[in-house]
């Protein structure tokens, strides 16, 4: 169904969107000055709002970004006229001589004959403004289908669906922002349930404290369900800690070791920052791989000081950073998914199952809490479920069928991942930076987002940003968004939970939701079947003109 | 229009003292009249003195002082108990005088009457009677062509004493006393070679008079702060020496020269007081008296209308004869009289101020009659032309003022 | 049948501008005619209009009687019921025009194109005439801006006078919207603005 104006729909439907005030200034960078009438109550608007301006020829989608009083004469803020004692004067006064303002930021631009666009240019002078009706949202975000998936409501239109295109989302990598318990995790079960229901990707999540695959305590100390739960035959769970996960009633479908002799210094490099491994340690490591093989690292926590004292000899390793090594290697015994010799192919084994469709859940049990831990699991398996995806990509010349099928991978903590000095190293910013020429995204986890390497931010393409304070961690999710200057204030307002905002390749323009409810009617969602229709928008150049360029080279 | 006050002060200053002078003059004169006046105080002077006028009458020495009626001459006589119900009327008149400038000749005589019902507590009733005279025989006499000023006020005041009349006449059925007052004397002056129908004025005149008298009117003239001399004449008189009464004697009032009535009388008349009823020896009175009977002699006395601690004020009050002998209605007619004084600041009686309020005609009313005559003669195919004269005239004392927004 | 106060003449014309007129008037109380009240100059020929203004003083000349009849101590009944019901008491009020009704029948709110003639009848505007022109604003930036003209007392006596012909539960909202253009025109006085305010401001 087309988008149809304003007034006709008015005449249809009966309903008038109240009138909020008049465009009197701003500009396509900064944003639009609104002027409100005398009977828009202030208090009852609030930044993340969306409104519509009527202009000549299109209607702009905009969002409130700041709220603010005026007057026509500064005298009046140095002697206010005594409205208490006078309910008259604030009658008058309110709205004329003194009135409120707010600031918004196109988002969207509706054409009149229903096709929408960028925003390139804004409104003229004085055109009115209106709040924007659930009609206006529901025709912008459309209903539910095999590609979009409801992820929440805009703030007080709760019967409006925000639907996010899950094929989009994973298309680039996803980034899931906020201060510590704003309900990242929350957020993030609630899209990778999405992309499994749809089928739109298959996941590998590195779990760090077992938030997604079983039950999972929420805030009121009840158990959601977790993943598997939800998609019992699309989800396996895999663990590297047995007796964790049967402690918690979890049956592992797998559980995942690592061999020391697969590990590789490539490996090490991206616990530099972790584990404080010096490069000299890392020239080390290489020599002596090199040197010893496969077995390198059991050499080296083996080694006697005369085996010590003959690779100093023959070769350029320093000493000091040897013995260093060995102290930080020496930290895996604590690992007991760590065997000495391979004992199954976890690598082999995770990717069995997301050709099938499967997507896995890794379950870090005791480990979780162990940083290095993480990192390393995380990095080790990724560069190799990567490295084969990469061969059998460049394998099936271009032939679909023959590919796997596309890849989101979940990591928490991701700055210590995609820090700026070992971006460039991890395979996670290698993975970041490729798109999806591998058929291989992220989704990262994060509360420090200025922590991140920047260049990897700007590949992130859809960021869900729920409550952040730190100015910096605001400047870097705001990064490379146009007009995001205005979202700075409504990002620093959103509830402690439950409300984030959603901007990037995934939605049509930058939303703030109400995050949907993860309950009994999300369970039933998820395993009922599809109820919605297929996508709206039609007319002019469809979805894709929403969207925008096919070529996106990223936010910066 | 500029008065250079400069050339001024040099005059000013010799005025008061030539004044400060006469006043000296005036107060010795004063304790002359009065030691004359108590010589003679005792009611025993009294056919004394009506001998000594009569001498002087008989001498035809131009005697033109009082006479006592029968009162002794320094008696002083309270008024009456307000009467609690009376008729008081009194009418005033104003005039235009004819206009040879004007749109066409003619006059206009305006008599404003009011009529209080003193004691009912009601609103008086007014009138205003205009009368536009423009015929021939009253705008032209054969002997002085166009009427003179003086000729219109002759006949205004005649007029007058006929509204009053009327006006009197009706109401001779109200409540008693009845005062109708006019202002001025009641002795009719100003009827001289200027006015040729002076005879027919005056019968005129007589006959007002008579139906007053036949309403038993008790008809008064008021004159404010008179200057008039007689009682001082009739002490010049009898200071005289009878044989010493000549024509040339009474040209002038002798060591009393000068010296007006009341201030004379001003040094004893307490305030509401009058004193005795004297009669003025003129001609005219002598032909009132002559032509319209002994009734209509006028006799005179004079009162204090002055506020009980105030400097004396005082006035003429003359009344006919028929008045002067009934002193009950002479006494209650004082008492209404100083009750009207006693209504306005200036001590002025209330309903002659207001009679002459309805008289009187303004500038812009002249000429509004002005414009309908000009009309009228247009309508009916008549020229009127302005003289050039009068068209200056207007622009000069043209009253018509802008409207101006907070003007 | 009780005449109403507006189906009389108050008085007449007695000189005019553009900006207003003079109305002298016989009237012996000072009882209709008050501050702030419409009024409406009737023009005696069909082919002039109308001319609407609101009157901002009513004097009465220095009269040397009744001053005298003040400073006398004891004035009777009867000089006193004489005055009131006989003196013609020389009333002149003045009127600040603030439209006309023009030939077509609307009435607009532009000086009017010829004042009223000298002896024009002047009348009190009914209820009905007082909503339809007061129910425009467009005279109150005149009002304000005449000068040596209380605009402020004026113009909130006029407002009043207007609310009173409304309804009840119209007054209110009709005061406010009143303010609201007061406000927008004297967005720069907040002095005068507040005092205006504080006239107009319903108990």
């Amino acid at each position: 169904m087309a988008y149809q104006p304003v007034d006709e729909l008015d005449d249809y439907f009966g309903v008038r969107a109240p009138r909020l005030g008049v465009v009197t200034g701003g500009s396509l960078s900064r944003g639009l000055d609104v002027r409100l009438d005398p009977h828009t109550a202030v208090e009852e608007l609030a930044v993340g709002r969306y409104v519509v301006v009527h202009g000549a020829q299109r209607r702009f989608f905009c969002m409130i970004t700041d709220i603010g009083l005026d007057a026509t004469n500064a005298g009046i803020a140095q002697t206010p006229p005594d409205v208490h004692a006078n309910p008259y004067l604030a009658d008058v006064y309110g709205g004329t001589t003194a009135f409120g303002t707010v600031h918004i930021a196109p988002m969207l631009i509706i054409k009149s004959d229903g096709s929408v666009e960028p925003v390139r240019t804004i409104p003229p002078h004085f055109r009115e403004v209106y709040t924007a009706t659930e009609r206006d949202i529901n025709d912008v975000f459309g209903d539910e289908d095999e590609r979009h998936f409801n992820i929440g409501a805009p703030i007080e239109l709760e019967d409006t669906q925000i639907n996010v295109d899950l094929v989009r989302l994973c298309e680039r990598s996803v980034g899931v922002f906020g201060k510590s318990g704003t309900g990242k995790s929350y957020l993030t079960r609630i899209l990778l349930a999405g992309t499994i229901a749809r089928g739109t990707a298959v996941n590998l999540v590195f779990d760090m404290h077992n938030d997604y695959g079983w039950e999972v305590f929420n805030e009121q100390r009840e158990r959601d369900k977790g993943l598997k739960q939800l998609f019992s035959d699309r989800v396996a769970i895999f663990t590297l800690d047995d007796d964790s996960s049967r402690r918690r009633g979890v049956r592992p479908d797998y559980v995942v070791t690592l061999a020391y002799s697969d590990i590789q210094p490539e490996d090490l490099a991206a616990l530099r920052q972790t584990l404080d491994i010096s490069d000299t340690m890392l020239d080390a490591a290489y020599t002596l791989r090199r040197r010893q093989g496969r077995d390198w690292i059991q050499w080296l926590l083996n080694a006697t000081n005369d085996d010590v004292e003959e690779l100093l000899a023959h070769t350029s390793v320093n000493g000091a950073s040897l013995s260093a090594l060995t102290r930080r290697l020496e930290r895996f015994h604590r690992f007991g998914f760590l065997t000495p010799q391979p004992v199954g192919d976890s690598v082999q084994a995770i990717l069995e199952h997301i050709e099938r469709g499967i997507s896995v859940i890794l379950e870090f049990g005791r480990y979780g809490n162990a940083l290095e831990a993480y990192i390393l699991v995380a990095n080790y398996l990724t560069r190799r479920i990567r490295q084969r995806y990469v061969e059998r990509i460049e394998a099936s010349l271009g032939d679909e069928a023959q590919q796997p099928p596309q890849l989101v991978i979940t990591i928490e903590e991701a700055h210590k991942f995609l820090d700026p000095l070992i971006a460039r190293q991890t395979i996670f910013g290698t993975i970041a930076r490729e798109l999806r020429k591998y058929k291989v995204t992220l989704l990262v986890v994060d509360q420090r987002p200025s922590a991140i390497d920047e260049e990897v931010m700007s590949q992130i393409g859809t960021r869900v940003t729920a409550l952040l304070d730190n100015e910096r961690d605001i400047t870097a999710v705001l990064m490379g968004v146009s007009g995001a200057g205005g979202l700075r204030e409504v990002l620093a307002r959103l509830d402690t939970r439950q409300q984030a905002i959603v901007l990037g390749h995934a939605v049509p323009m930058p939303v703030v939701i109400q995050t949907r409810a993860y309950d009994e009617a999300f369970y039933a969602a998820m395993g009922a079947p599809l109820k919605g229709r297929s996508v709206r928008k039609s007319s002019g150049g469809g979805s894709e003109s929403l969207y925008g360029d096919e070529g996106f080279e990223g936010f910066g | 229009m500029t008065l250079e006050f400069h050339k001024l002060t040099a005059q000013v200053d010799q005025m008061g003292e030539v004044l400060a002078d006469q006043q000296e003059d005036i107060d010795s004169k004063i304790e002359i009249a009065l030691q004359i006046l108590e010589a003679h105080a005792d009611e025993a002077f009294l056919p004394y003195i009506h001998e000594r006028v009569q001498d002087a009458i008989d001498r035809d020495a131009g005697y033109r002082g009082a006479r006592p009626l029968d009162e002794p001459v320094m008696n002083v006589y309270a008024p009456a108990p307000l009467p609690e119900s009376a008729t008081v009327v009194a009418t005033d008149g104003s005039q235009i005088n004819p206009d040879a400038h004007g749109p066409a000749l003619y006059y206009l005589l305006n008599f404003g009457t009011i009529v209080v019902h003193h004691g009912s507590g009601e609103p008086p009733a007014i009138a205003s009677d205009p009368y536009l005279f423009y015929e021939k025989e009253y705008m032209f006499t054969e002997e002085r062509g166009t009427i003179s000023t003086a000729h219109v006020a002759a006949r205004r005041t005649v007029n007058e004493m006929a509204s009053l009349a009327e006006y009197g006449w009706h109401q001779r059925g109200e409540a008693r006393p009845l005062l109708t007052l006019i202002d001025g004397p009641l002795l009719l002056f100003g009827m001289g070679a200027e006015v040729p129908d002076r005879d027919q004025l005056r019968k005129q005149y007589f006959g007002a008079m008579d139906l007053l008298y036949d309403a038993k009117a008790g008809l008064a003239g008021y004159t404010d702060r008179p200057r008039s001399r007689y009682a001082v004449g009739l002490l010049h008189l009898l200071d005289l020496q009878q044989e010493d009464v000549t024509r040339a004697a009474l040209a002038n009032d002798g060591r009393l020269e000068g010296l007006p009535d009341i201030q004379v009388f001003g040094q004893f008349l307490r305030p509401t007081q009058r004193t005795a009823l004297f009669v003025q020896m003129s001609p005219i009175n002598k032909a009132f008296r002559g032509q319209a009977g002994a009734s209509h002699e006028i006799a005179f006395f004079y009162m204090n209308v002055a506020n009980g601690d105030r400097r004396p004020h005082l006035a003429r009050v003359e009344v006919p004869m028929w008045v002067a002998e009934d002193r009950a209605l002479v006494a209650e007619l004082q008492a209404l009289i100083y009750h009207q004084c006693h209504q306005v600041a200036s001590r002025y009686p209330y309903v002659l101020t207001r009679a002459h309020e309805l008289a009187i005609v303004k500038h812009e009313e002249a000429q509004q009659l002005n414009m309908m005559i000009r009309v009228t003669l247009t309508r009916h195919g008549l020229a009127a032309e302005q003289s050039e004269k009068q068209s200056g005239k207007d622009a000069v004392a043209g009253a018509r003022a802008r409207f101006e927004v907070g003007a | 049948m009780a005449e109403e106060i507006w189906d009389e003449a108050i008085g007449h014309v007695l000189r005019a501008g553009t900006a207003g007129f003079s109305v002298g008037a016989r009237v012996n109380q000072i009882g209709a005619p008050a501050f702030g009240m419409f009024v409406r100059a009737q023009p005696r020929t069909d082919d002039r209009e109308a001319v609407y203004g609101l009157l901002y003083d009513i004097h009465i000349d220095d009269d040397p009687l009744v001053r005298q009849l003040v400073l006398a101590d004891a004035v009777s009944e009867e000089t006193i019921r004489d005055q009131r019901y006989h003196r013609i008491v020389p009333l002149e009020m003045s009127v600040l025009a603030i439209g006309y009704r023009h030939i077509s029948g609307e009435v607009r709110y532009t000086l009017p194109p010829r004042p009223p003639l000298s002896l024009d009848p002047i009348y009190l505007c009914g209820p009905d005439e007082v909503r339809e022109v007061a129910s425009r604003f467009n005279y109150f930036r005149l009002v304000l801006n005449a000068a040596q003209v209380p605009g402020e007392q004026l113009l909130a006596s006029a407002l009043l006078n207007a609310a009173d012909t409304l309804p009840e539960d119209e007054r209110y909202p009709f005061l406010v919207q009143a303010g609201r253009e007061a406000a927008s025109l004297l967005g720069g006085d907040l002095t005068r603005l507040d005092y205006l305010l504080k006239l107009i401001s319903p108990a």
